[in-house]
């Protein structure tokens, strides 16, 4: 299947490791990447405070991939929610469309709303399944204990139809178990990564990212998974303030699943960008008998 | 949005019977004073300046736990989040975060312009020496920039 690839500002601009497993992984599961001939930001950080100017910037993305005539594919939660909620507005508000319009047209671009916004969660479980993935691997990932985390925005609010159930989610864990790996359950799996609140509060944003690993590690796992750009940037680059923060040592290997499911699949660390994490990735890699 | 927001916001606040399952949700109240079950009240009381004035807006993670918990689709983070669209509105000051944010959207499209990391090597590396493409923003950034301008102009006096 061929998707249109938006990278989202996040990826693009600072979370290589993400953007280089998913360009490395994808085409080999038969997923052909188009990049976005132009694109912008997915108006989610300005939503809050100007909803024309989300709805706008939301609506553009959707307008090229309408000219472009594929599904949108995004890697970010946070952009996967602003082009859903965008949709769903636009069913909610009937004038909204004719608005947007009006400020697209000089640009050369209609929007109808009706692109397909597809996560790389969804792409992975839905569009290929666990089953066909498997038959891709190199390698089981026997004797791995490993803590799913979806991320808030990829989960909620559910109103608006997202990926997977919020309050019991499984398909990460589904797809971390199809590598042969074991998924486990931990009190902290649905807590919120502290990513929203860091440029407000930066403080007690980090210690929400404390908190949140030392449950993953009483739980006695070798690794955390993630599926955004944003929680990444937390959970995996915020362990030494937040050790420091919380008074002890939360140190804990995080991944981005496509870099697990590369590894699977026999890549090298270096494809996968596995020397970009700031957490301890070494010591699952030791686990798995990988160098780095 | 805008007028009608602040009405919705009201009818959904008038359905909340303060059962505080949403405070109980909240990874924010765990460390700062931030109780959403408090801001409904308050914003039903029509307390908007002291909400205003508690800051409680700027403490909201944005998890969205309290808006899929609420038994009464209160739903206090939009409520949250149309208080944020108030103080815009009002020319209220505004965390510097926006301003730095709305910045580089009109300069470049995007919150901000790739950076140079390091690896766990301490090695630094950019887009170009990963061999990853060049990001393309706007075709036309001027008049994308315009528009982004003028719309969120209300909101950043
Ligand atoms: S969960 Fe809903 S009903 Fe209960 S206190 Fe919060 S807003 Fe009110
Ligand atoms: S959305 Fe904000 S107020 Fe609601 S539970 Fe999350 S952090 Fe608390």
């Amino acid at each position: 299947m061929k998707v249109l690839l938006f990278l989202g500002c996040t990826v693009q601009t600072e979370q290589y490791a993400y953007e280089l497993s998913v360009r490395s992984v994808l085409p080999k599961l038969g997923v052909e990447l188009i990049d976005m001939p132009e694109s912008n930001c997915c108006g989610y950080p300005v939503k809050s405070i100007s909803p024309m100017a989300w709805a706008y910037m939301a609506g553009r993305l959707m307008a090229i991939a309408e000219r472009e005539g594929l599904p949108l594919l995004t890697l970010c939660n946070g952009c996967h929610l602003s082009l859903t909620e965008l949709k769903w507005a636009l069913t909610e508000q009937p004038d909204l469309l004719d608005k947007l319009n009006e400020l697209l047209e000089p640009e050369g671009l209609k929007l109808e709303g009706k692109t397909e916004v597809i996560h790389v969660l969804e792409l992975l479980y839905e569009r290929l399944g666990p089953e066909a993935i498997r038959e891709h691997l190199a390698r089981e990932l026997r004797g791995l204990r490993l803590a799913a985390h979806y991320g808030c925005h990829l989960l909620r609010p559910s109103t608006l139809g997202r990926p997977d159930d919020p309050e019991n989610p499984r398909k990460l864990d589904e797809l971390i178990e199809a590598l042969g790996a074991s998924p486990v359950d931990y009190p902290g799996k649905l807590d919120c990564c502290g990513s929203g609140l860091a440029p407000f509060h930066g403080r007690e944003a980090m210690k929400m990212v404390g908190w949140k690993l030392l449950e993953a590690k009483k739980a006695g796992v070798d690794a955390l998974v993630v599926m955004c750009p944003f929680c990444m940037k937390m959970l995996d680059g915020k362990q030494t303030v937040a050790s420091r923060l919380v008074g002890q040592d939360v140190g804990l290997p995080v991944v981005y699943y496509t870099q697990l499911l590369g590894l699977a699949m026999g890549m090298s660390p270096g494809e996968l960008g596995l020397e970009l994490n700031l957490s301890p990735v070494e010591r699952l890699l030791a686990k798995m008998g990988v160098k780095m | 949005m805008g007028e009608t927001g602040v009405k919705m916001a009201e009818v959904k606040a008038s359905y909340c019977v303060q059962c505080g399952k949403c405070s109980g949700s909240c990874p924010a109240a765990k460390f700062l004073e931030m109780r959403p079950r408090k801001v409904v009240l308050m914003y039903h009381l029509g307390m908007v300046d002291e909400l205003i004035k508690s800051g409680w807006m700027w403490m909201c993670a944005d998890c969205l736990a309290c808006e899929e918990r609420c038994p009464y689709e209160v739903g206090p983070h939009s409520l949250i989040m149309e208080l944020r669209a108030y103080c815009a509105r009002k020319g209220l000051k505004l965390p510097a975060y926006y301003r730095q944010v709305a910045s580089n959207i009109t300069k470049t499209g995007f919150v901000q312009e790739p950076v140079s990391i390091r690896t766990r090597a301490r090695r630094r590396v950019d887009r170009s020496s990963l061999g990853l493409p060049e990001p393309k923003g706007p075709s036309r950034l001027e008049d994308f920039a315009e528009k982004v301008r003028k719309l969120l102009e209300v909101s950043m006096s």
